[in-house]
């Protein structure tokens, strides 16, 4: 194919910037990403296989799919809801809100766990009143999840409230005069063009609540076989010097996320022409 | 179903959109609502739709008060400049939609809904593309699903918001006569807005003319292109030629000339703007009453020939006048000629100018031309 000297850069200009974009890809990302591997296998497959066993690593491994259990549908549920009111009403306060779904993003996640202790902890506002009612939140499950809820909070909304300025209400209003019922309207036309958008934030959603460190390490206690998600895991054994056990956890960890990365590039592909045909022009 | 709409007001904020819009439309008519944005005219559609609420008024559908009835209450079928088809799902589905979503009781059989959904593609000659994705179609073809779609819960209104305004020139045109045809046929009320004057006065019966939330003028197409009642009417369904001039005794003076007024209606006294269309213009003899001119510029396209006077204040006139005959003389620029309007409207001066030139005839300024242009509306024809 003949290419336009006026709109492209010389080969070699072209060569240099992919392989600049590459080497950086790899040395930055997959080397690390190998090298986990690599570290968890170092000892053999049976090694590698053993660093599960403890009861220890299956309850993290049990609580960190928990937490992302219950964040991701209930930020699924506030993001959408969030987006919603954000998009198609016009309310005092619209920009506030916007701001306030962006503090998490902005507040260390350390920040965010000392929130929770100053709430639930013994000494918190709310914390005496609860422990004499026998519910711990904080250095126990609750409060895991609402750490893990507090930083996924963004993603959804974040991934959805574009897409729906940009679909506008037309839809909607469309659906509206055609006789059908708010929630009809909301299940039939909002979702179906959204999916996409929505589906892309709950993965990112679901990755982070799987990897988050800070906030869940604070609340969290680090009691081994109790309130130790595999992130929190991960630390405890690297600090004990078990190194394959760590890493091991580790993989397992990167394994979930390359697990979600594949999941959407399948469904990607998968429904590729759907995805096409509900684009946009 | 005849709709009547009494006293209506739409504010957003400070934005007064509709100020007191009292219309009554006939069963089974096909209005056009003209203006330039920012006119009112979708506010209204909308309003009638139920998609903006009220501050004050009533829109009745027959007999039926329908100012407090929602959306889905008002059965109306709504067409949007956008068309708003529902990408996810096929053409067939997305005309079926206003049925499937009906309550248990209303809804057809499946077996119903796609007959129905058969004879709508038939309608809308699209019966092969049941299957297509909106995606997949032209703007026009688009535009065709969407009305389809609106049809298939027979609406009690047909409400059509800019219909063409997102088509080129040639698809537009066929779409239009097809329009006239399908409403010819379905007989469904039908009121649709552009801004685009041609379009208003080829498919209405009627013609809501709207400027500023209000409407300037009601009428038929013809009542409204002959006989404008504001200028803003005459000025918006044509490029007018303004001249300056003065009412007295019956004739208006114009440039050192006088032309005869009709007798039988009132005209605004003393200072005058004269409306005239590029069409309007005849080139007559030196002895016949009529406005001296001298060629300024002279342009042939077509079946038109364009020609550009300057009269002795300076004004310059567009005027177009029919192909000459082959053998014809053509005029020379800066020749001298008389022209004759063979139709003109008579308003008080500056009623939409700002920057009326001296009249050279007025010998005196004559009170009384802040007249408000509704009251003083006038519409003169020369007599031969």
């Amino acid at each position: 194919m003949q290419r336009n000297a006026v709109i492209t850069e010389a080969p070699w200009v072209r060569r240099s910037l992919i392989a600049l974009a590459v080497l950086f890809l790899a040395g930055f990302l997959l080397l690390p990403l190998l090298s986990v591997f690599a570290a968890a296998l170092s000892k053999g497959i049976s090694a590698y296989f053993a660093s599960f066993a403890g009861s220890d690593t299956l309850s993290a491994i049990r609580l960190t799919l928990l937490a992302a259990a219950i964040a991701v549908p209930a930020n699924l549920v506030f993001g959408l809801s969030a987006a919603w009111a954000i998009t198609k009403f016009e309310f005092r306060g619209k920009q506030t809100l916007i701001t306030l779904i962006d503090l998490p993003f902005s507040v260390s996640p350390v920040v965010a766990g000392l929130i929770y202790i100053l709430i639930f902890g013994a000494q918190g506002w709310a914390g005496p009143y609860l422990i004499s009612h026998g519910i711990k939140v904080v250095f126990a499950v609750p409060g895991i999840v609402l750490a893990t809820i507090f930083v996924t909070f963004p993603f959804v909304a974040r991934e959805l409230i574009p897409l729906m300025q940009e679909l506008g209400t037309d839809d909607e209003q469309a659906a509206l005069s055609l006789g059908a019922s708010g929630w009809q309207t909301f299940w039939h036309v909002t979702l179906p063009n959204v999916k996409w958008g929505l589906l892309y934030g709950v993965l990112l959603c679901n990755a982070r609540a799987m990897g988050e460190f800070g906030a869940v390490s604070v609340v969290s206690g680090h009691i081994r076989g109790l309130t130790n998600t595999m992130p929190l895991h991960i630390e405890i054994l690297y600090n004990d010097y078990q190194l394959v056990p760590a890493f091991a956890v580790a993989s397992l960890l990167a394994l979930l996320a390359l697990l979600t990365l594949a999941a959407k590039s399948l469904l990607e592909w998968r429904y590729a022409d759907q995805l096409s045909a509900t684009r946009r022009h | 179903m005849n709709i009547t709409i009494r006293d209506v007001h739409k504010h957003y904020g400070s934005f007064h959109a509709l100020r007191g819009i009292d219309l009554d439309i006939a069963s089974g008519e096909l209005l056009a609502l003209l203006g330039p944005s920012g006119s009112g005219k979708t506010t209204l559609l909308r309003a009638i739709a139920g998609l903006e609420p009220l501050a004050q008024g009533r829109i009745l559908f027959g007999d039926t008060d329908a100012t407090g009835l929602s959306v889905q209450q008002r059965q109306v079928g709504f067409v949007f400049q956008q068309y708003a088809l529902f990408k996810h799902m096929t053409v067939a589905d997305n005309i079926a939609f206003g049925l499937r979503v009906r309550s248990r009781k209303l809804r057809p059989s499946e077996a119903a809904i796609k007959q129905r959904v058969e004879e709508l593609l038939a309608l809308v000659q699209l019966t092969e593309l049941g299957g297509r994705y909106p995606a997949q179609l032209s703007g026009g073809q688009k535009q065709r699903v969407a009305l389809a779609r609106a049809l298939a819960i027979e609406p009690r209104v047909l409400l059509l918001d800019e219909p063409f305004g997102a088509l080129d020139a040639k698809v537009r045109k066929d779409l239009r006569r097809w329009l006239r045809k399908l409403h010819r046929e379905t007989g469904y009320t039908t009121i649709f807005v552009t801004h685009d004057q041609e379009e208003a006065l080829e498919l209405a019966d009627r013609v809501v003319v709207m400027n500023r939330g209000q409407i300037e003028q009601v009428g038929t197409t013809d009542e409204v292109y002959d006989f404008p009642k504001t200028p803003f009417v005459f000025d918006f369904l044509g490029t007018p030629n303004v001249l300056p001039g003065t009412v007295r005794d019956g004739r208006v003076y114009v440039d050192g000339s006088s032309l005869p007024l009709d007798q039988t209606s009132q005209h605004p006294a003393g200072r005058v703007d004269i409306y005239t269309r590029p069409g309007d213009f005849r080139v007559v003899d030196a002895g016949v009453p009529g406005i001296d001119a001298e060629v300024f510029e002279l342009q042939r396209t077509g079946q038109r020939l364009r020609l550009t006077a300057r009269v002795t204040s300076g004004d310059l006139l567009e005027i177009e006048l029919p192909h000459p005959e082959p053998e014809q003389k053509l005029w020379s620029v800066g020749e001298s000629i008389r022209l004759r309007p063979a139709n003109f409207s008579v308003f008080p001066q500056g009623a939409t100018r700002t920057d009326s030139a001296p009249d050279p005839l007025a010998d005196e300024s004559i009170p009384g031309s802040g007249v408000s242009h509704t009251v003083a509306e006038h519409r003169a024809r020369a007599r031969n």
